[in-house]
């Protein structure tokens, strides 16, 4: 056993929610360690080399807004980029992007370089150690690591970001591999460690398609889908992206591929029973799809290049735990695919998580001082998802070791703020993907003005640094200038305001309207933000409204250690409820399963019985 | 409940059903401008100069026009049960007078206070010992619970089948949007914009027809009801309880004992339904007797059938005929009571005379011994046969708080069938419809309970074959 160093914040897990959560550790000062397997898996794509999507490309901009990282990687990374949702209201636009499979990890890493007090150590964590804790209430409180090799790292506070390591379980057809991603090893100790400490285990599933390579394909009988002439940035630190963007391609299965696949379900791990655990109904594999939808004659699938140089094309669509001779048969049945040359089999895998009923809106275990968790250890699924609960991991062990109130974003806030209150309050019992439809206020939380809502925020925490607060502020002058402008300006005798809400009103008009009343230029991103405020007046007002109603309740904070066992007028049921989720506002409380109004008031009745404070932000 | 503190909220605060005069009780900021909008003081200055804590007499304005006598108690922040602004209105009893005075409030902008909305509001400000708070949350406990009972019932009838049913298609038309915008990527026509417009058209039928027809439960029930109509001490009260086998009227010598409206529930033929005692037909000096009365004959337009009872004893009361006659109403039956204070000769004659008049069948009754009494039984279940059919096969039970979450929820969908109007190919503006959808559904998960994310999720999950 070696000493190996003392540290503020040790990070286990270099995904993308270990990264976040390491940044912006080492950003507000903290001593940080980040703990990896290999160095240069840091920031690796596991599964889709995509960035972004419908809610996920939302959380992409916010974690921008605070300062993190993956903003500003996939747009030096990405090699096509799509708005998804045109169509719609901006309001539910989302950027999305394929991603350079090599290139990604490779600028996150240099990203990374950056920081100040961060060092990146190779190694397997194999346990973590406690101590008693100071405070009274016989809790442990983390203080070591120790590696696979003895070394040994003391540590104030710990964030675990495992993801599909933890005890990870490959299922490829009847084959049982132990590893935590392709050509991986799992981290199996740790799961001991986690249970010698008390936590509960549970355990999850995702799956992969395969990848096959880019000139075994037949382009003719595929369909074109071609990206943005103009990219959309993620990151507003970002100029321009400037790379060639590539195409991706779409092709659909057919009755062929799906009678082998019928065929040979005793051979299908999610069939046998070899498989156990609960998947994602958003994202089921080819299988499940063929068996469930029995009258869909075809699945669309989508073929993604991995990267410029890369020959790899990801089947998305088609993840899948069948065994390897399947899945050639199958796919060979697939227009474009006849000849296509498969370089990794799909395949599933199992992993322990930690299902969230143990875990604080903090993102810290209720169970071990100063031990945070993000990513799939909290049952989500996505690499957004993962890296938004890592900026909120990183910032909360800083925040616990200064002694300084939890960061806490809103429901109405952001989408992070919804999916870590979504997972303490209905903790999830399938990987759990944000959708935009999860967001009540979604009106507000779009991904335009993720800068105008976080960023304010960022900058009180001291995750925001001056170049990007700067730019914000040059963006909030600009828009300021567009909006006196807009008041008394006229155009064809409407009033601008008016005339900027009609449907079809682009930034190109607003500009060349501008232009006749100031010799003033405007950049594209303030005037676009004028415009889609201007667009959602009046819905934005009556969205305020039940925003104020929420957020009286959610002013309203519970004590932690509050007894519901001592409140009889609460049916049995709610104060199980209660006192399992353990609710940090009344709000929260509402919002828990299975508990009603009724519930909500008695409660509130005791609180004011407790002389209640009104929460600090 | 929580979340509308600086809303205000009326309710009738005394025992339902009882006593000579009833409270309509107002808290929130402006309890007191809704208060003068209905208030005509003696003095005609407005409650809004007076200061707390005082007692001010006068009118309380139901419609236009007619009043109730009343006297309105002002109570300012924080001075107060509630530490808010209260006024309570005092005034008639009677349990549909006070039901107008508490419309007209809500007409005006106030609330229907939720069971326990009062007693929480108590504890806003105040910091209250533990000892306190638990005897409050049993009491809002009990309140929610008898209002679920309540609620329960009528759940089981036709309000809660429609509602439910809208409800649910409701769900069905917000999930297809949602997934129309969380799962833009898969290749499925979730909904048409020409099937959603018409399916929104649909719902918003159905709801308005639903508000048309509806009958509100705070008024009466479905039950068919049959009122005792005449002059004071001809045995009203002694009849309702020979009738009901209850004692719930109080029936004494002293004439115009009963001076508010008491009802029970009576067997009828095969069916049940609700008797209601009044107010004696007669004059009097006494203002509040006199306003009794008013609601005496306005009730008596809005019952299923009225039962004449008439004193034998007393041919003067025949009076009580020709005040019917002024009535626009429905069926008559004339209950001659008291036969066992006269003789059968008498009696036959007197029987004789009120057919003449040719207002509807008379039964000769003693609600004293009971003769006659299953006649007169038989008698109702007849005149009520078709009433009772046509009135539960067609009507549907709702409350204000009922009413006014249909109300929101079908304005929310005729905006969103308004931004659907210009979508051709396309749900253009899917993140508004569905924001007013999810309004209308919040508004009708308010009187069925609350449709969650989570199942607009499972709905598209069960449905679709979503996933790439």
């Amino acid at each position: 056993m070696t000493l190996a160093g003392h540290y503020d914040v040790v990070v286990i897990g270099g995904g993308h929610a270990g990264i976040e959560a390491a940044w912006m550790a080492s950003k507000l000062g903290a001593d940080t360690a980040l703990i990896t397997m290999r160095y240069h898996a840091i920031g690796r794509m596991s599964c889709n080399p995509a960035i972004g999507g419908l809610g996920k490309g939302q959380i992409v901009r916010e974690i921008d807004a605070l300062g993190g990282l993956m903003g500003m990687a996939i747009d030096r990374a990405g090699i096509q980029f799509r708005m998804l949702n045109r169509s719609k209201g901006p309001a539910v636009w989302a950027p999305r992007a394929q991603a350079d499979r090599h290139e990604y990890p490779k600028v996150m890493q240099s990203l990374l370089a950056e920081a100040r007090s961060l060092d990146i150590i190779e190694g397997t964590v194999e346990a973590i150690s406690t101590k008693a804790s100071s405070d009274s209430g016989g809790r442990r409180r983390v203080c070591s690591v120790t590696l696979q090799d003895g070394r040994v790292l003391k540590a104030r506070a710990i964030i675990l970001t495992t993801g599909t390591f933890l005890s990870g379980l490959m299922h490829c057809g009847l084959e049982k591999t132990e590893g935590g991603r392709l050509g991986e090893p799992a981290a199996v100790g740790l799961s001991a460690s986690l249970r010698g400490l008390g936590l509960e285990l549970g355990r999850l599933k995702t799956g992969t398609p395969p990848r096959v390579h880019r000139d075994s394909i037949d382009y003719d009988l595929c369909e074109i889908q071609p990206g943005d002439e103009v990219p959309t940035l993620f990151s507003s630190m970002t100029d321009a992206i400037t790379q060639r963007q590539i195409n991706c391609w779409i092709t659909w299965t057919n009755d062929r591929a799906h009678q082998h696949i019928l065929a040979n379900l005793d051979r299908a791990p999610l069939y046998t029973g070899q498989i156990e655990s609960t998947g994602p109904r958003y994202c089921p594999s080819i299988e499940d799809k063929v068996v469930r939808f029995a009258d869909k004659p075809r699945h669309q699938i989508f073929l993604e290049p991995e990267g410029y140089d890369n020959e790899r094309v990801y089947c998305n669509g088609i993840s899948t735990s069948l065994p390897k001779d399947v899945q050639e048969a199958m796919v060979h049945e697939v227009p474009g695919l006849r000849h296509a040359k498969i370089l990794q089999y799909g395949y599933a895998i199992e992993y322990d998580f930690v299902p969230t009923h143990q875990t604080k809106t903090s993102l810290e275990s209720k169970l071990v001082e100063g031990l945070f968790l993000a990513g799939q250890i909290n049952g989500t699924s996505g690499y957004e998802e993962a890296a938004g609960q890592g900026v909120v991991a990183g910032i909360n062990a800083v925040r616990s070791l200064n002694g300084d109130e939890p960061f806490v974003l809103g429901r109405d806030e952001a989408y992070i703020g919804v999916m870590i209150d979504d997972l303490i309050t209905k903790p999830p019992v399938e990987p759990y993907r944000m959708f935009t439809s999860r967001a009540e206020y979604r009106l507000r939380l779009r991904a335009d003005n993720a800068d105008q809502r976080l960023t304010p925020i960022g900058r009180a925490l001291g995750t925001v640094d001056n170049r990007r607060w700067e730019r914000y502020q040059r963006k909030r002058q600009a828009m300021a200038a567009i909006e006196a402008l807009c008041d008394p300006g006229r155009i064809n005798g409407m009033p601008l305001r008016t005339w900027i809400r009609r449907p079809n009103a682009d930034v190109a008009d607003f500009a060349a309207a501008l232009a006749r009343l100031t010799d003033q230029t405007f950049c594209a991103d303030a005037l676009w933000q004028v415009l889609v405020d201007a667009k959602y007046s009046g819905y934005v007002e009556r969205q305020a409204q039940q925003i104020e109603r929420f957020r009286r309740l959610e002013s309203l904070s519970i004590p932690e250690h509050i007894d519901y066992a001592a409140m009889p007028e609460l049916r049995l049921e709610a104060r199980e409820r209660l006192a399992r989720v353990a609710p940090r506002t009344l709000g929260q409380a509402a919002r828990v399963s299975g508990i009603n109004p009724a519930d909500v008031t008695i409660l509130w009745v005791y609180l004011s019985g407790r002389r209640l404070v009104p929460r600090a932000r | 409940m929580l979340d509308r503190l600086d809303e205000t909220i009326v309710a009738i605060s005394s025992a339902p059903g009882f006593g000579v005069l009833g409270i309509v009780r107002l808290s929130g900021p402006k309890a007191i401008t809704i208060a003068d909008c209905m208030a005509a003081t003696d003095t005609g200055e407005p409650l809004a100069g007076r200061p707390g804590s005082t007692r001010v007499s006068g009118n309380v304005q139901i419609d236009d026009g007619a009043g109730l006598p009343a006297a309105f108690y002002l109570f300012r922040a924080p001075h107060s049960y509630t530490r808010q602004d209260i006024v309570e209105i005092h005034t008639v009893g009677s349990p549909a007078a006070l039901d107008l005075v508490r419309r007209k409030a809500i007409e005006l902008g106030a609330l229907a206070a939720g069971p326990g909305e009062f007693t929480a509001r108590a504890f806003l400000s105040g910091a209250m010992d533990l000892a306190s708070a638990e005897a409050v949350a049993g009491m809002i406990r009990a309140q929610t619970d008898t209002q679920l009972r309540a609620s329960r019932r009528m759940m089981d009838g036709t309000l809660a089948k429609h509602i439910t049913e809208v409800r649910n298609e409701l769900a069905e038309l917000l999930a297809l949007v949602e997934a129309d915008i969380d799962f833009a990527e898969e290749p499925i026509e979730f909904i048409t914009p020409e099937v959603l417009r018409r399916r929104l058209g649909e719902i918003t039928e159905r709801l308005q027809r639903l508000l048309r027809t509806a009958t509100s439960v705070e008024r009466f029930d479905v039950v068919p009801h049959i009122l005792l109509f005449g002059p004071p001490n001809a045995g009203k009260s002694s009849l309702m309880n020979r009738l009901s086998g209850t004692n719930r009227a109080i029936c004494a010598a002293a004439s115009g004992t009963t001076r508010d409206i008491l009802s029970a529930p009576v067997r009828i033929g095969r069916g049940e339904a609700i008797l209601l005692d009044t107010a004696g037909v007669s004059r009097s000096e006494d203002e509040i007797i006199a306003a009794a009365r008013a609601m005496t004959m306005s009730t008596a337009e809005r019952v299923d059938l009225i039962c004449i009872v008439f004193d034998l004893a007393k041919p003067d009361d025949e009076h009580v005929f020709d005040t019917v006659g002024s009535l626009d109403t429905g069926r008559l039956i004339i209950a001659a009571n008291k036969c066992d204070l006269v003789s059968a000769d008498q009696a036959r004659q007197i029987g004789e005379r009120l057919r003449s008049r040719g207002l509807g069948p008379v039964c000769l009754v003693s609600a004293l011994n009971g003769m006659g009494i299953d006649a007169l039984r038989n008698v109702l279940a007849e005149a009520l046969g078709s009433t009772m059919t046509t009135t539960l096969g067609e009507s549907v039970l709702i409350s204000d708080r009922q009413g006014a979450a249909v109300n929101e929820a079908s304005e929310a969908i005729k905006r969103a069938a308004c931004l659907s109007e210009a979508a051709r190919e396309t749900i253009d503006c899917a993140d508004l419809m569905a924001f007013e959808l999810r309004e209308a559904l919040d508004a009708l998960g308010s009187v069925t309970g609350e449709v969650t994310t989570e199942d607009l999720l499972s709905q598209v999950f069960a449905n679709f074959c979503i996933g790439k």
